[in-house]
C-alpha cells in the first residue's frame, strides 16, 4: 500500500498505456491467428513485428516505472533521469511503429482499406478486419495516454 | 528563467508524443508509396505526364537498338547496314560455326585430310545425295540458300567419280518411275539432279537433288537406300582410292523413334491407337535392320554400301549426317564395318556442307568435340529401358475406358525415368569407373551389356562425350589452379599449346569426379563437365592460357532431397573427401575419367578404341572438401523440394539406379503402373479453383489512367528498365482487365497483341527458332525486307546501289534461319561464337521486326531416341545450360527477346501432348533444369516456351513447384512465360497455368469471338474433362489472386517489351511525374512531427543540462 500511495499521475498513465498495448498486442495477434488465408506473408512479418514492438515499449515503461523509485543524488540522479526519460520516448516511438505495422498488415495484403470498404458477404473477414482496426485505435488511444501521463511524475520525491 | 520540474516533465511528454506520430508519419511514407497506385486510382490522380522531345531530323536517333557499324568473321567485314551484307554475315558465321562444331571421331592413319590424287572420290549411300541440313518447322533450314554436299565437295575441288554420281541418279530416277509415271512432269523428273540444291520440301530437308516432287509425294523415299545391284555398280579389278560414305537419320519435331523390335516394325511402335497429335512419323521406312539392331544402327543397306566401299577403295571415310546419336560402334576399331575415319556432321544448315568439304580437304582443322555419347546400342542402356509407349494401367475402369482420366487420351501416358541422373556419359562412364575402382559395384552385369554377358567399355560405348580429334595435336597443362571454398568457386588457367604440324583451335573441358558415398537417394556422377573454353587458333608450337573464373560449386553439387534446412527439405551438397578437377584433351569425358584413375593409381585402363592407358592426358588437381550445404539460391531464395510429386520412386516405390550395385538396381521396363489418387487433381486439371480467393488478396489496380504509357518509358539508348522500376508497375497498372485477359488466351507463336490503354498501338511481332526466323523466302516474318515493326524505318529500306547489287529487293528476300542446328552450335564448344550468332539472330530481328525469338532449344538430349534432338545442344546440362546463356546474351544485346524453349522435361516427342514424366528431383536439377537455369538466372532469356507435356502429372506450365517455387522463386525469373501450342487438350488451361506463374497462353495470337471462354483455353464440360468449368469474366472479378497473376503477367511482357527492339523508333521524351496532393500531406506530416519532435526532443534536453529544478 505504501508504494502506491508514493506513486503520482504518470506511474498510472503508463499502467495504463502499458495495458492498452497489451490489449492492443493480443487483439491484432487475435486477428493475425485467425488464419485467413490472405494474410500472407508480410503480415505475418508484422505480426511478429508488432509482438515485439508492444513488448519492447511495455518493457521500456516497466524499466522507467521501476527506476523512478530510487532516489539518487547528484550526477547518478541525472542519469538516471535522462536513462528514465529516453525510456520513455523510446517506448512512444516504439508504439507509433507497432501501429504503423498494424495498418500495413491490413493494407499490403488483405488489401481492406481502413475505415473504409470491408467489403462484403465474408461476415467473418468483417469481424476479423473490425477487430483489428480495434486494435490500432487501442494502440492510438495507448500512445497518447503515454503521451500526456509522461508530462507528469511517476513518484512522489 | 525559473525551470520547473514540471516544465521539463511537460517537454518529456510531449517529445514522446512527437515521437510517436513521426514514427507513424514515416510508416504512412512507406504505405502510401507501396500503394501509390490504388491511391491514384481511387482519388483520380494522374501520375505521369509524357513530354515528348522535338523530332529529330535523323532516324535513327529514335533507336533504342541499332546494328554495328560493321562485323566481321575471320578477318572479312561485312556492312550489317545492308541487307547483303546481313546475309553474307550470317553465311560466313553459319559456316565458321558447322567447321566448328563437326567432329572428327577416328581418323586412321592420318586419313585425312584428303590432297592431291585423294581429292577425286567416289561418293556413296543416299545419304550422300539426299543431306539432311536441319529439322522440320520452326529449325526448318532455308532450303533455297542451301549448299549440298556434292556440290560443296565440287567448289572446294573435289572431283566425285561420275560411275557412283550418275549411279545414284539413275536409281532414283528409277525408283521414281517405278511408282505412276504419268503423275510426274518432265520438268519433275529433270528436277532430279543430284547436283542441285533442294527446291521444295520445307517440310523434308532431306533431298538435296530431289526437289520438290520427293518432298510432297514421295517422302519415303527421302530414307530410300538402294543396293549395290539397284545402283548397277558392279566393282573395280583393283581396290584403289578414296570412297566417302553417308549415313545418317532425320530429324523432326513431333516425330520420334522407337527403341529396339518394335521401332523398325510398324510407324506406331504396333500400337493402333493412343498417339496423339500429329505424330504420325515413320523414320525407317524402305529399310530393313538385321535381328537385334534397331532403327539408331546400321541398316542392311547402309551396311552393305560400306562393305562395298571396303571391298573397292582404299580409303574409306565414313560421314554421320544425323542429330540423333546412332549406334555405330562397328565402324570403330575392331568392328565388322571399320572404316579408316569419321567425321561426324550434323545438321549443319544451309551452309555447313561447305565446312564438311574444307575439314575434308583440310582446308579447316576440325575442332568440335561430340555433344552427345555414342553407345554400342542405345537401347540397351539404363536409360533406353524406359522410352517409348507408356499407358497408364488404370486408363480403363469402371467399364468406362480412360474414366480416370476423364476423357482425354492426354492424360493417358507416361514414364518413368529411373536411370536417375544416370544418362549419356553419366552412365557410361561412372559404370566404367565402379568397373576399374569398385568391382563390388557389380558394375559388371550381364544387364545393359552389348555382349549379354558382361558390361565392358570396349563392347559397349563407341565415343563418349566431349570426344574430338585434331590434324594437329595439343597439350594441356594446368598452370594455376585455385578453389575458393570462401566464395564456393573454382578457378583454373589452362595453357595449351599446339604440338602438332597444323594450326587449329583447341576445346579445354574441365572436368570434376566427386567423392560418391553410395547414398542411394544422392547419386554422384564418376565424371562431370564443370566448364568449357576453346582457344584461338594456335599455329605450330604457339600456347595460349584459356582461364576458367569463378566456376559455381553449385554446378556440381548434387541435390539432396533429405536435407534438412531452416525447416524444409532439399537442397545441394558437396560431400567431404577428395575432389579430382580435371582436363581431358582430345578424349572427352572418358579421357577424364581415366586421368582420375591414373590419380588414384588404378590400372587396366582402356580408351575408346579398347586400347590400354597408361597414361594421363590433362593434368589432375585434387582438392579436398569438407561438407558443403547449399541452401540459398544464386538469388539469395530458400532452396527446397519443389518437384517431389515428379518422383517415381515415392509415387510407386520403384527402384533407382545405383553405383552401389549395378546389378540390383537397373532399370527395368516400367510398362504397367497405375495413376495413383495423388495424381488425380492434376490428370484432371483441377489444381486451381477460380473460387479459391474470392475477395481475398490486395484489390488490383486497372485501367489506372495515371499518365504513364508504353512511350511514357522508352528507354534511352542503352539504358535498361529494371523489373521493379515503379514506372513499369503504374504501366501495367493502366491495362484493362479486358485486355489482359486477352492478352492470357492469345500469347505468343507470332504476335503479341497490342494494347491500346497504354499507347501500344500495334501488335508486337515473334517468330520460331531457333537457327533463324521460321518462315519461307519472301516472308515478312523470316526475310529482311520483312515490314513488321511500323516505326522500323532504317532497316527495310531499299538501298539500291547503281548496280543493283546491294538492294534490298534482292536480298531481303531470303528467309533468314541461317544457323547450323544446335547439335552442331553445341559441338563448337565455343561461347563466343555462339553469342556471336545470338547477335547475329538479333541483327536479323532489328531488319525483320521481330521482337523475339522462340529459341533457343534448351531441352536435354535424354535419349537418341527422339527425333527433336537437333533443337537442343547436347546430354550435357553444363555445355546445354552455358550455350543457351551466351546465345540469349547475343540477341539481347541486339534488342532481341530470348526465349528459351521448352521449359521443362520435353525430352521425347512422342505423346508429347499429355506425356507425363516421372523423374527425381535430383535428376530434374542436375541435368534438365540446368540447361535453363543460368539463362533465367542472368536474364539474359526474357522470355520463354513451356512444354506440351506434364510434370509429374500436373501440366508442366501449371506446376506449382516448377513454376513458382523453382522459376519464379529460386531463379527470381521475371520473363514472360507462355504454353506451348495450346491444341486440344484441356490440361493446357489457363485457369491453373496462371495461377502457377505462366502469363499467356500460346494459341497464335488471334482472338475469337467467343470472349474469354475458349475451347483452347478452358473446354467445355461435354467430355466432362473440366469439372472445374470454363474461366468467366465475373469470376476473375471476384478472385483477387488470379487478377494479380493476371497483373504480374502484363508486368512481365511489358518488361520484355520496354528492353526489346519494339521500342524502336517511338516518339522520345521525358515522362515527368505529378505529385499527389497526399504525397506531400504525409511529407508535411514528416516534416511537422519531425519538426515538433526535434524542438521538443532540444527543449528537454536543454532543461534537463541546464534546468534548476525546484523541489
Amino acid at each position: 500500500m505504501e508504494f502506491f500511495k508514493k506513486q503520482k499521475v504518470a506511474f498510472y498513465g503508463l499502467c495504463v498505456s502499458a495495458i492498452l498495448v497489451l490489449i492492443g498486442m493480443i487483439m491484432f495477434e487475435f486477428v493475425y491467428s485467425a488464419g485467413y488465408e490472405a494474410f500472407g506473408q508480410q503480415t505475418q512479418t508484422a505480426g511478429t513485428e508488432v509482438i515485439v514492438y508492444s513488448i519492447i515499449a511495455i518493457a521500456l515503461f516497466a524499466v522507467a516505472i521501476l527506476l523512478s523509485q530510487f532516489s539518487f543524488e547528484g550526477v547518478t540522479a541525472k542519469i538516471l533521469s535522462v536513462v528514465v526519460d529516453l525510456a520513455l520516448i523510446a517506448a512512444g516511438v516504439l508504439i507509433g511503429m507497432a501501429i504503423v505495422s498494424t495498418i500495413s498488415a491490413y493494407v499490403y495484403d488483405v488489401g481492406i482499406w481502413v475505415g473504409s470498404d470491408l467489403h462484403n458477404g465474408d461476415d467473418a473477414l468483417i469481424a476479423t478486419m473490425k477487430l483489428g482496426i480495434a486494435s490500432t485505435v487501442v494502440y492510438v488511444v495507448g500512445l497518447l495516454v503515454a503521451s500526456v501521463t509522461t508530462c507528469f511524475s511517476i513518484v512522489k520525491k | 528563467m525559473k525551470i520547473t520540474k514540471k516544465t521539463k516533465q511537460i517537454a518529456r511528454g510531449v517529445t514522446v508524443g512527437f515521437a510517436g506520430l513521426l514514427a507513424i508519419s514515416i510508416g504512412a511514407r512507406s504505405i502510401v508509396d507501396a500503394n501509390q497506385g490504388y491511391l491514384d486510382s481511387y482519388l483520380g490522380h494522374t501520375r505521369y505526364s509524357f513530354v515528348p522531345d522535338e523530332t529529330s531530323a535523323n532516324a535513327l536517333d529514335l533507336y533504342n537498338y541499332t546494328v554495328p557499324d560493321s562485323v566481321s568473321v575471320d578477318g572479312k567485314t561485312f556492312d550489317v547496314k545492308t541487307a547483303k551484307g546481313v546475309v553474307e554475315y550470317s553465311r560466313a558465321l553459319s559456316e565458321k560455326m558447322a567447321g566448328e562444331g563437326q567432329v572428327l571421331m577416328k581418323n586412321d592413319n592420318n586419313a585425312l585430310p584428303l590432297k592431291g590424287s585423294d581429292k577425286k572420290i567416289a561418293l556413296l549411300g543416299a545419304r550422300s545425295y539426299m543431306n539432311a541440313f536441319s529439322g522440320s518447322m520452326g529449325s526448318v533450314t532455308n532450303v533455297s540458300e542451301a549448299t549440298p554436299l556434292p556440290q560443296a565437295l565440287k567448289d572446294q575441288g573435289f572431283e566425285i567419280v561420275d560411275e557412283t554420281d550418275k549411279a545414284y541418279q539413275d536409281a532414283y530416277v528409277k525408283s521414281v518411275m517405278a511408282g505412276d509415271t504419268s503423275s510426274f512432269t518432265e520438268e519433275e523428273i529433270n528436277s532430279l539432279k543430284i547436283d542441285k540444291p533442294n527446291a521444295g520440301g520445307a517440310q523434308d530437308t532431306c533431298g538435296s537433288g530431289f526437289g520438290a516432287v520427293v518432298a510432297s509425294t514421295l517422302k519415303g523415299y527421302a530414307t530410300w537406300e538402294p543396293t549395290t545391284e539397284e545402283l548397277g555398280l558392279k566393282g573395280k579389278s583393283t581396290k584403289s582410292g578414296v570412297a566417302i560414305v553417308t549415313v545418317g537419320r532425320r530429324s523432326q519435331e513431333a516425330g520420334y523413334y522407337l527403341p529396339g523390335e518394335i521401332g523398325k516394325t510398324t510407324a506406331k511402335g504396333g500400337k493402333s491407337s493412343g498417339f496423339g497429335g500429329a505424330v504420325s512419323y515413320n523414320p525407317t521406312r524402305n529399310a530393313t535392320w538385321e535381328e537385334g539392331d534397331d532403327c539408331l544402327a546400321l541398316n542392311i543397306q547402309e551396311r552393305a554400301i560400306i562393305k562395298y566401299a571396303k571391298e573397292n577403295y582404299s580409303k574409306v571415310i565414313l560421314l554421320i549426317n544425323s542429330s540423333s546419336a546412332m549406334d555405330i560402334d562397328e565402324v570403330f576399331a575392331g568392328g565388322k564395318s571399320e572404316v579408316d575415319a569419321v567425321l561426324w556432321t550434323g545438321m549443319p544448315g544451309a551452309y555447313g556442307f561447305k565446312a564438311t568439304a574444307k575439314i575434308l580437304d583440310g582446308t579447316i582443322n576440325p575442332s568440335g568435340s561430340m555433344a552427345d555419347t555414342y553407345e554400342a546400342k542405345s537401347s540397351i542402356t539404363a536409360t533406353g529401358q524406359n522410352v517409348g509407349y507408356f499407358e497408364f494401367a488404370n486408363a480403363a475402369q469402371d467399364g468406362d475406358e480412360r474414366k480416370l482420366q476423364q476423357g482425354s487420351e492426354k492424360s493417358l501416358w507416361y514414364e518413368a525415368e529411373t536411370e536417375g541422373i544416370f544418362s549419356g556419359y553419366k552412365y557410361d562412364e561412372s559404370r566404367y569407373y565402379d568397373l576399374i575402382a569398385n568391382p563390388s559395384s557389380k558394375a559388371n552385369s550381364a544387364k545393359g551389356a552389348f555382349n549379354g554377358t558382361n558390361w565392358n567399355y570396349k563392347d559397349d560405348v563407341a565415343r563418349s562425350f566431349g570426344y574430338g580429334l585434331s590434324y594437329s595435336n595439343f597439350t594441356e597443362e594446368i598452370v594455376d589452379f585455385k578453389v575458393d571454398h570462401a566464395k564456393q568457386t573454382v578457378n583454373a588457367k589452362v595453357k595449351v599449346t599446339n604440338v602438332g604440324d597444323v594450326a587449329g583451335k583447341h576445346n579445354v573441358q574441365l572436368y570434376v569426379s566427386v567423392p560418391n558415398t553410395n547414398n542411394p537417394r544422392v547419386q554422384k556422377s564418376a565424371i562431370q563437365l564443370i566448364d568449357f573454353m576453346k582457344t584461338g587458333e594456335l599455329k605450330k608450337g604457339e600456347s595460349e592460357i584459356v582461364e576458367f573464373k569463378g566456376i559455381s560449386f553449385e554446378k556440381f553439387a548434387s541435390w539432396d532431397s533429405d536435407l534438412s534446412h531452416d525447416g524444409v527439405k532439399g537442397g545441394y551438397i558437396l560431400d567431404e573427401g577428395k575432389y579430382y578437377f580435371t582436363t581431358s584433351n582430345d578424349q572427352g569425358a572418358h579421357g577424364a575419367v581415366n586421368n582420375v584413375l591414373i590419380e588414384q593409381g588404378k590400372s587396366g585402363l582402356i580408351d575408346a578404341d579398347g586400347k590400354s592407358v597408361t597414361e594421363k592426358v590433362g593434368d589432375v588437381k585434387v582438392e579436398t572438401f569438407k561438407r558443403i550445404e547449399i541452401t540459398k539460391s544464386v538469388k539469395g531464395a530458400l532452396l527446397q523440394n519443389q518437384l517431389e510429386d515428379l518422383d517415381p520412386t515415392l509415387a510407386w516405390n520403384l527402384p533407382l539406379l545405383s553405383r552401389s550395385d549395378w546389378d540390383a538396381t537397373f532399370p527395368e521396363r516400367h510398362d504397367n503402373l497405375s495413376s495413383t489418387a495423388q495424381m488425380e487433381d492434376g490428370l484432371r486439371c483441377m489444381v486451381y479453383d477460380l473460387n479459391e480467393n474470392d475477395n481475398n488478396g490486395t484489390p488490383v489496380v486497372w485501367d489506372a489512367k495515371n499518365g504513364m504509357t508504353l512511350l511514357g518509358l522508352k528507354p534511352s539508348k542503352g539504358e535498361f528498365i529494371e523489373y521493379d522500376d515503379p514506372r513499369l508497375v503504374a504501366l501495367a497498372q493502366n491495362v484493362t482487365l479486358d485486355e489482359a485477359l486477352r492478352n492470357l488466351q492469345c500469347a505468343g507463336g507470332s504476335t503479341f497483341l497490342a494494347l491500346k490503354s497504354i499507347g501500344m498501338s500495334y501488335d508486337a511481332y515473334q517468330n520460331d527458332g531457333p537457327m533463324g526466323f521460321d518462315g519461307n523466302d519472301g516472308d515478312e516474318k523470316t526475310s529482311l525486307s520483312g515490314d513488321r515493326n511500323p516505326n522500323n524505318t532504317v532497316y527495310d529500306t531499299d538501298d539500291n546501289d547503281a548496280t543493283g547489287a546491294n538492294s534490298t529487293e534482292l536480298w531481303g528476300k531470303i528467309a533468314m534461319r541461317p544457323m547450323p542446328t544446335n547439335v552442331v552450335v553445341g559441338s563448337t564448344f565455343n561461347k563466343d561464337l555462339v553469342e556471336e550468332s545470338g547477335e547475329c539472330i538479333g541483327i536479323i530481328g532489328l531488319w525483320v521486326g521481330n521482337m523475339a525469338i522462340w529459341g533457343p532449344g534448351s531441352n536435354i538430349h535424354r535419349t537418341p531416341y527422339n527425333t527433336r534432338n537437333h533443337e537442343y545442344y547436347s546430354e550435357d546440362p553444363i555445355l546445354l545450360g552455358v550455350m543457351t546463356d551466351v546465345y540469349c546474351k547475343g540477341g539481347k544485346s541486339m534488342g532481341l527477346t530470348m526465349a528459351p524453349k521448352h521449359y521443362a522435361f520435353n525430352d521425347y516427342d512422342l505423346n508429347r501432348s499429355g506425356i507425363a514424366p516421372f523423374l527425381t528431383e535430383q535428376d530434374a536439377r542436375e541435368n534438365a533444369l540446368r540447361g535453363f537455369q543460368y539463362a533465367f538466372e542472368s536474364e539474359n532469356a526474357m522470355a520463354s516456351m513451356g512444354a506440351f507435356g506434364r510434370a509429374g502429372a500436373t501440366f508442366c506450365s501449371a506446376h506449382t513447384g516448377l513454376m513458382t517455387g523453382i522459376l519464379r522463386t529460386e531463379w527470381a525469373w521475371n520473363g514472360f512465360f507462355v504454353t506451348d501450342m495450346v491444341n486440344p487438350g484441356y490440361f493446357m488451361n489457363a485457369r491453373d497455368s496462371i495461377a502457377a506463374g505462366t502469363d499467356g497462353m500460346l494459341t497464335g495470337g488471334s482472338q475469337t469471338a467467343n470472349g474469354y471462354i475458349q475451347w483452347n483455353l478452358v473446354p467445355g464440360d461435354t467430355d466432362n474433362n473440366n469439372e472445374k468449368g470454363p474461366i468467366a469474366r465475373s469470376e476473375v472479378e471476384k478472385d483477387l489472386y488470379f487478377q494479380q497473376c493476371l497483373q504480374n503477367s502484363i508486368h512481365r511482357y511489358l518488361w520484355a517489351i520496354v528492353n526489346s527492339n519494339y521500342m524502336n523508333g517511338l516518339q522520345a521524351g521525358k515522362t515527368v511525374e505529378n505529385e499527389a496532393w497526399y504525397d506531400n500531406a504525409v511529407t508535411a506530416c514528416i516534416a511537422v512531427t519531425g519538426t515538433l519532435t526535434g524542438l521538443s526532443a532540444v527543449a528537454y534536453v536543454a532543461l534537463a543540462a541546464f534546468g534548476k529544478e525546484d523541489e
